[in-house]
């Protein structure tokens, strides 16, 4: 399967061409679903919750846009209904936060991203854990491309001062 | 348009939550399994309703073929209302009681009043189905003024033709058209024996005129008269059935000059516009 062509033009949503995207696009699935639920093994639980919804009401894809725009929709908001569902957890329970001084750093980013609007919050990570462009972070929230160039700006000015203080720390 | 990227924001993020590998095929898998229970649930889903559907069908068409037997859908099935639809239910049979004739002594122009002269005893009767009769048209001057107007309109005859037919039509009197009206509702009647049933013949109730004649047509001669050709002051008879082919042509009895200037007048328009001779 060419992922690049089902990717890009309006396919069929039939099991194989889901698969196929999710193959080619599952680290960003799961960065993604990661950061919205504040939980690798939560993300990995909406990733999956996203495509079993995905796999088995294909009918709901109505050909508007990509394959791919409609697996991250589907995966963002099964990520969004988990996350509120479920208690923020207190401190990052990432494995990979091995040292007090890394935990800590990452505690702090955290409390400064989580201190965004979840519009401005989930710009953020569409954009640099999905490496999604604008127009592709358009149809995954369903707001217009001006809305999100404006909404990852304002993101970006309120973490640059707070990031800033803390590297120089 | 190119999304810009913050090289501050972007790294805070990366040590937030780095990049993490995961099996794309066991998650597929476990997806895919997830997916085909949900399925099968959908499809039992799907036919459960179907089945509930299906009896719902099936327990209005058995409401539907109730009510036609007794001829109710029938009556519902009707766009227009001002008509009525039946049917004839062989299987059921009167069982009360029913004259056998019908005396009418008083019989003559208007209502009357008729008794029964016997009563055949209890027992199961079927009524035979014998002539299916339409209503005549409402002759009157009403009528034919009507008509006139509806086929000028149509260009079937000239505005000359239809202004002295309507000159006729004032001129005549109501009696000629209660005429006319008896002539037509005669021609329905005179079925000489009904079908089916020698020996019975269809007449008019006592005292009604039966101003009718018969003329030859495309060398048919009609029946000898039956009236006083002195009454009507020329050739008249009893319309007799009409067969196919036989062609007569009815007149009303015309008891003055007027009633006969307005009949030939008529009868030339008809075969001005027909071009064949017709029964009235």
């Amino acid at each position: 399967v060419d992922v690049a062509v089902l990717t890009r033009r309006r396919a069929e949503a039939n099991a194989s061409t889901v698969e196929a995207v999710y193959r080619q696009r599952h680290r960003e699935f799961l960065r993604v679903a990661t950061a919205i639920t504040g939980n690798q093994h939560l993300g990995e639980d909406a990733v999956q919750e996203g495509l079993v919804r995905a796999l088995s009401k294909r009918s709901t894809f109505r050909g508007r846009g990509t394959v791919e725009a409609w697996l991250w929709k589907v995966i963002v908001n099964a990520a969004r209904n988990l996350a509120a569902r479920t208690p923020r957890p207190s401190s990052i329970q990432n494995e990979e936060t091995a040292s007090l001084q890394i935990e800590e750093a990452a505690n702090t980013i955290r409390d400064c991203v989580a201190a965004l609007p979840e519009r401005q919050r989930l710009v953020l990570f569409l954009r640099y854990y999905g490496d999604l462009d604008y127009a592709a972070i358009a149809r995954t929230l369903g707001v217009r491309v001006g809305t999100v160039s404006a909404t990852l700006n304002q993101a970006h000015t309120t973490l640059r001062p707070l990031l800033t203080e803390e590297v120089q720390r | 348009m190119t999304a810009s990227s913050d090289s501050l924001v972007a790294g805070a993020l990366d040590r937030l939550f780095p990049t993490t590998e995961s099996d794309p095929e066991a998650m597929l898998a476990r997806a895919g399994a997830s997916a085909n229970r949900i399925r099968q649930r959908q499809a039992a889903h799907v036919r459960r309703a179907s089945l509930v559907a299906f009896a719902l069908l099936a327990l209005l068409a058995g409401a539907a073929f109730a009510a036609s037997r007794f001829d109710v859908l029938p009556w519902f099935d009707r766009s227009d209302r001002s008509s009525a639809s039946f049917s004839i239910d062989s299987s059921r049979r009167y069982r009360g009681p029913a004259p056998q004739t019908l005396a009418c002594p008083s019989a003559g122009p208007g209502s009357f009043s008729c008794s029964s002269t016997s009563f055949l005893e209890k027992g199961r009767r079927i009524y035979l189905f014998a002539q299916r009769v339409e209503a005549p048209p409402p002759v009157s001057r009403r009528f034919y003024l009507d008509a006139v107007n509806r086929t000028e309109r149509k260009g079937q005859i000239s505005h000359a033709t239809a202004e002295r037919a309507r000159r006729d039509i004032a001129e005549s009197g109501d009696d000629f058209f209660s005429a006319l009206a008896m002539m037509n509702v005669e021609t329905l009647s005179a079925g000489g024996e009904p079908a089916g049933r020698p020996g019975y013949e269809l007449v008019p109730p006592q005292g009604v005129p039966m101003w009718i004649a018969c003329a030859a047509v495309g060398g048919v001669r009609c029946p000898r008269p039956r009236l006083e050709p002195e009454r009507c002051g020329w050739d008249a008879a009893l319309l007799t059935p009409l067969k196919p082919g036989l062609g007569c042509r009815a007149h009303p009895c015309a008891e003055t000059a007027e009633h006969q200037r307005v009949l030939s007048r008529r009868d030339g328009e008809r075969s001005e516009t027909s071009g064949s001779p017709a029964a009235y």
